[in-house]
């Protein structure tokens, strides 16, 4: 559990959201000493970021959470919600009853079917995804019938697959090598009413919330027209005042893109239904690892597999709104590389990560096509120092310096300029590396003849990015933002101020160049210093 | 100083490499080249793997090393040297002793001379100076870029004195003595057995006009070659060595000198400091190129690389030439940027010789490049280790620029834009433009899918487009699409951002000024500055008291 509290405070803001599957594997990966790099692929006509991973033997390839060992046949199944039926129902996996209608079927045919299973039904588009075009719990013939036109022709999902429709809540079931390693629940969007908050400013909170929390913050919940008619329906406004302890659901579908909530149910599940999970990936052929999605009725105790995610994301399990986070990217890694040595916590002293941001950045723009990481040493003993310096050891030419000593001695870190003059350096590396790193430090420099160190305690908290940075700003809170950016322009005009002065020296020191060479004392004596010459050469 | 200016390579305008100065002007040339022919490109720190059996220098910043790879195979480069070239010949290349040897050997013209090693007493060497006739040239045997060379020693006393200079004051204790070949410097690229470029090597110059004052002609002829992409990292920078040098030649800086009057500033004829690049290469005549091939096959394994000759002129030696080093790591932005001449193109040569399969595609109208800055950025650090450029759009290349009015200022639009023209396999960027208007540029081999942008521009919901005007864009376009966001106060990333290229600048600045102080130091520090004390305070109380 601990590696992902490691995992937890590690997370950039680049890597939220849809981001966090690759990044959380690929740093499991990397901090296992494993060769990472990044590249661009298109992915159904859309470029995306994707990785590799690597020893000495084997490279695997990854797509958000999916290893290459997932077979081109099970991708294919896994696409056709109606395929993946046919596999499922063939290994004996309950699934809700159901078929699928191509493009040239009418809706006349289809209401037969759907009368001859009988109400409540699904209808869901045959390759939709993120839920989109679902229509739940439809109770009546006339309801079919508005709900096939609306998904048929006005979002234009013309082949469908009209379900029964099974009661419960929506389970996402985590399996790798015929193992459960987490599985949650997710909850449609929701407030839950305090006696006094509008519903408005409960759906604020809830945002406050998810804000904070890597795998939510770029899906917050937001009103929408299905949002707005839910509330209409129930004979609510947005200003409306919720008595305290109601909960109002504010959207049908429980996918967390649309506002639902992920919590850990890892532990509630039983035996029958992590057998269900394992049984629907042993049922596709080619499928080590995949995210399945289940309807299962706590109280009466069914369960039904709806759907067999191959890209899966994992953020859910690594940060749930509550319970426990499954570490999904251990249980990758080890299936894909068995001997990879998980460092424990003595050897890995340094909480390394690679810099998410600027390796990605220009991969985003298509500017670059792939970057290589610098592989971690983790047979080497590494460590973390921190010591304050004193001296001019804000300018540039000092941080240059320390920077060039650092990637010369395989050191990472950065440097901050403190408040009262001094800075601040971070440096983290191999044990000998870091001792010559310091040494020089200490010593001082050609340009820095009166910097003194002065050791801090050793500083083990806390993330190092690898490689050396130097002017690193701490990064501000969100809510601090404004303040950051009035801090932000401050600095810029201090900065300026310092260009302009070191470009005022500059010019000085060309004038009193010039004027050297042209001065009379110079010019006359160059006879004299020719003179000066031959006397040494003679001597 | 009307003269026409050097012709460069259509490929190569000025823009595209204003980010590869120096050395990397070298490196990104050749890179350039291959990857416009569909080889794939990747960037390296000095960690890499690949590089370690590999004689490389001066590589801490990146942008020195860097491979290209067809299907079957990849070539690793340092800068103008590819892998063919053994270490071996590099070893050889770089001290002027050994090449000596191998060329002699190979019955190259050189220079009469002997090389000295550390062990050497002066009066051996003064010995073997007197067997060979003046002037006489004495240079170290490993330093470069025609440092600590003495050329033009009339006789034993000057070569004493110069002796001195180089071992002691230099200290450099490796010392070659040579004869001095009097007549004009050339330096000849070959590739194979075929001279691809020969330019001559004029000393820094000024050109009188009859009106400007020495020192502003040095300005006026600075001015020229900021225009240009080579010349303008190394400007004629005013020392004590062209002011010694002036001096000499019986003027001082503030005389002004007829017009039509040539002056020369320096000895030293690298382009580096100071020196002019005049393209000769179809002039040059074929004997001459002769020797600088056979210069070339003498050392084994060197296929490619830069040979200094020196053309005799006064006819002291038999030889119509001989050769006085070899570049196995040769600078060749003064045959893509000459000061007069036509441009040639070494990067193709390179090229054709590790790929020949690509020898037929022509990149002279290639519109598209890669920002050596952006791709660099994450070697910097050492955030990576290496760097793949994104895949140069093969087939003839097309670009269009939208001028796009309405509400379009919107970042969420601009990140919308980049997916469609990214899935679109397009190039280009976004950039707002006056209160309402952006300029979106996307280019690529699909012509109609160009075309067909100007739909998808105002498909974007919750945009309400006024007006698109369109026109065929014939710029450079670099690879990849980007919003290019102008500095906005409100905007964190952007200030961040303008801090960054502060601090780049400030490094700059830095750097100058530190090496011009040191310089100032050195003169004060000097004994006739320090000799000449009395006399300026003299001086001050004079004028103190007027």
């Amino acid at each position: 559990m601990h590696r992902l509290m490691n995992i937890s405070d590690a997370i950039p803001k680049r890597a939220h959201g849809n981001n966090l599957s690759m990044y959380s594997i690929a740093l499991e990966g990397w901090r296992r000493g494993l060769t990472l790099k990044f590249y661009n692929a298109y992915h159904n006509g859309n470029l995306e970021i994707q990785y590799s991973l690597s020893d000495q033997e084997v490279v695997h390839k990854f797509q958000i959470s999916k290893g290459d060992q997932v077979s081109e046949q099970a991708v294919e199944i896994c696409k056709d919600k109606d395929l993946t039926k046919k596999y499922l129902l063939e290994a004996g996996v309950t699934v809700p009853e159901g078929k699928s209608f191509t493009e040239e079927v009418n809706n006349d045919t289809i209401l037969a079917y759907a009368l001859s299973i009988g109400f409540p039904i699904v209808i869901k588009p045959l390759d939709g995804k993120l839920g989109r075009g679902v229509m739940l719990n439809i109770q009546t013939k006339n309801e079919l019938l508005e709900k096939l036109q609306h998904v048929r022709n006005e979002l234009g999902f013309h082949a469908v697959i009209i379900e029964k429709y099974v009661t419960g809540d929506d389970y996402r079931v985590y399996v790798v090598d015929n193992r459960v390693i987490g599985a949650v629940k997710r909850i449609p969007a929701h407030v839950v009413g305090d006696g006094e908050s509008t519903i408005e400013s409960l759906i604020n909170e809830k945002n406050k919330e998810r804000k904070n929390n890597p795998n939510l913050s770029t899906r917050l919940i937001t009103v929408d027209n299905h949002a707005l008619s839910i509330l209409k329906e129930k004979g609510y406004t947005l200003d409306s005042v919720l008595t305290k302890g109601e909960y109002l659901f504010l959207k049908d579908t429980a996918n967390i893109s649309s506002g639902g909530e992920p919590v850990d149910v890892t532990n509630q599940l039983t035996e029958e239904m992590k057998q269900q999970a394992i049984n629907s990936l042993k049922a596709i052929p080619g499928l080590p690892q995949a995210g399945v999605d289940m309807i299962v009725d706590e109280m009466k105790g069914t369960s039904y597999v709806i759907e067999v995610n191959t890209r899966a994301g994992i953020g859910s399990h690594l940060f749930p709104v509550t319970g426990e986070a499954r570490n999904i990217p251990k249980a990758i890694i080890d299936y894909y590389f068995p001997n990879s040595m998980q460092t424990n916590e003595e050897q890995a002293n340094v909480n390394y990560l690679f810099d998410f941001k600027k390796v990605t950045d220009h991969l985003r723009a298509g500017k670059v096509n792939e970057v290589v990481i610098p592989t971690l040493n983790i047979e080497e003993k590494h460590i973390t120092d921190a010591y304050e310096v004193y001296g001019d050891v804000q300018t540039t030419t000092y941080k240059n310096w320390v920077q060039k000593q650092a990637l010369a001695n395989k050191i990472s870190g950065y440097t901050i300029d403190l408040e009262n003059g001094n800075a601040l350096i971070v440096a983290a590396g191999e044990e000998n590396n870091l001792n010559t790193f310091k040494q020089v430090i200490q010593s001082g420099s050609a340009i820095m003849k009166n910097s003194t160190i002065m050791d801090l305690n050793p500083y083990t908290n806390g993330p190092i990015e690898y490689g050396f940075k130097i002017n690193v700003q701490v990064q501000p809170k969100k809510r601090n933002k404004k303040q950051a950016n009035k801090q932000g322009n401050q600095y810029l005009r201090q900065k300026k101020a310092e260009v302009e002065k070191e470009r005022k020296k500059l010019e000085t020191a060309k004038k009193k160049y010039s004027n050297l060479l042209n001065s009379k004392s110079w010019r006359y004596t160059e006879p004299m210093r020719k003179v000066i010459k031959k006397m040494k050469n003679r001597s | 100083m009307k003269e026409e200016r050097g012709i460069s390579l259509p490929q190569l305008p000025n823009e595209i490499v204003v980010h590869a100065q120096k050395t990397r002007l070298d490196s990104f040339a050749i890179a350039l080249e291959g990857w416009r022919r569909g080889l794939k490109l990747k960037w390296y720190t000095k960690d890499s793997e690949y590089f370690q059996d590999m004689i490389i220098f001066g590589v801490n910043p990146p942008g020195r090393l860097y491979s290209l790879s067809s299907d079957e195979r990849t070539h690793y480069f340092f800068r103008s040297r590819g892998d063919k070239v053994p270490n071996s010949a590099v070893e050889i290349g770089s001290e002027k002793d050994d090449t000596k040897i191998w060329l002699e050997k190979a019955g190259v013209p050189v220079p009469r001379g002997k090389g000295f090693d550390e062990d050497a007493t002066d009066d051996e060497i003064i010995e073997f100076s007197r067997t060979i006739p003046y002037p006489q040239v004495l240079k170290p045997t490993n330093a470069s870029l025609g440092n600590g060379v003495v050329t033009n020693i009339r006789n034993e006393a000057e070569f004493r004195k110069a002796l001195h200079y180089v071992r002691v004051e230099l200290g450099y204790p490796e010392v070659i003595v040579e004869q001095h070949v009097a007549g004009k410097e050339y330096r000849v690229y070959v590739v194979g057995d075929q001279v691809i470029a020969a330019y001559n090597r004029v000393p820094a110059n000024i050109m009188g006009d009859g009106t400007h004052t020495i020192e502003e002609l040095i300005e006026l002829k600075n001015y020229e070659r900021r225009k240009n992409a080579r010349l303008k990292s190394c400007l004629i920078e005013m020392d004590k060595e062209i002011l010694e040098f002036v001096q000499e030649a019986g003027y001082t800086m503030q005389d002004v000198p007829e017009k039509g009057k040539l002056i020369y500033l320096r000895e030293k004829t690298n382009v580096s400091s100071g020196g002019d690049p005049i393209d000769v290469t179809d002039t040059m005549p074929d004997h001459i190129k002769q020797i600088a091939i056979d210069a070339l096959k003498a050392v084994p394994g060197l296929y490619h690389g830069g040979v200094d000759i020196i053309v005799n002129e006064d006819k002291s030696i038999k030889d119509p030439a001989v050769v006085i080093e070899l570049n196995p790591t040769a600078q060749i932005g003064g045959a893509l940027y000459p000061l007069r001449g036509k441009a040639r193109n070494i990067p193709a040569a390179i090229i054709d010789y590790y790929f020949p399969e690509t020898k037929g595609i022509d990149t002279t109208n290639s519109k598209v490049y890669f920002d050596m800055t952006t791709v660099l950025e994450p070697l910097e650090n050492r955030a990576a280790l290496e760097v793949e450029v994104a895949p140069a759009p093969m087939g003839e290349f097309f670009a269009k620029r939208y001028v796009v009015s309405g509400d379009v200022q919107r970042h969420s639009y601009h990140k919308w834009l980049k997916k469609q023209a990214l899935d679109n396999d397009l190039h280009g960027y976004v950039k707002n433009m006056v209160f309402d208007e952006v300029e979106i540029i996307v280019g690529g081999t699909d012509k109609a899918k160009i075309n067909e942008f100007k739909s998808i521009i105002s498909q974007y919901k919750n945009i309400h487009i006024k007006k698109i005007k369109e026109e065929i864009w014939k710029e450079p376009v670099i690879v990849g699409f980007e919003i290019a966001e102008r500095y906005n106060t409100n905007s964190l990333k952007s200030v961040n951002y303008a801090l960054r290229k502060m601090d780049k600048e400030l490094q700059y600045l830095t750097k100058r000024k530190n090496r011009l102080e040191k310089d100032n130091k050195h003169i004060l520090n000097s004994s006739s500055w320090k000799l000449t004390a009395p006399i300026r305070k003299v001086k001050e109380i004079v004028v103190g008291k007027r």
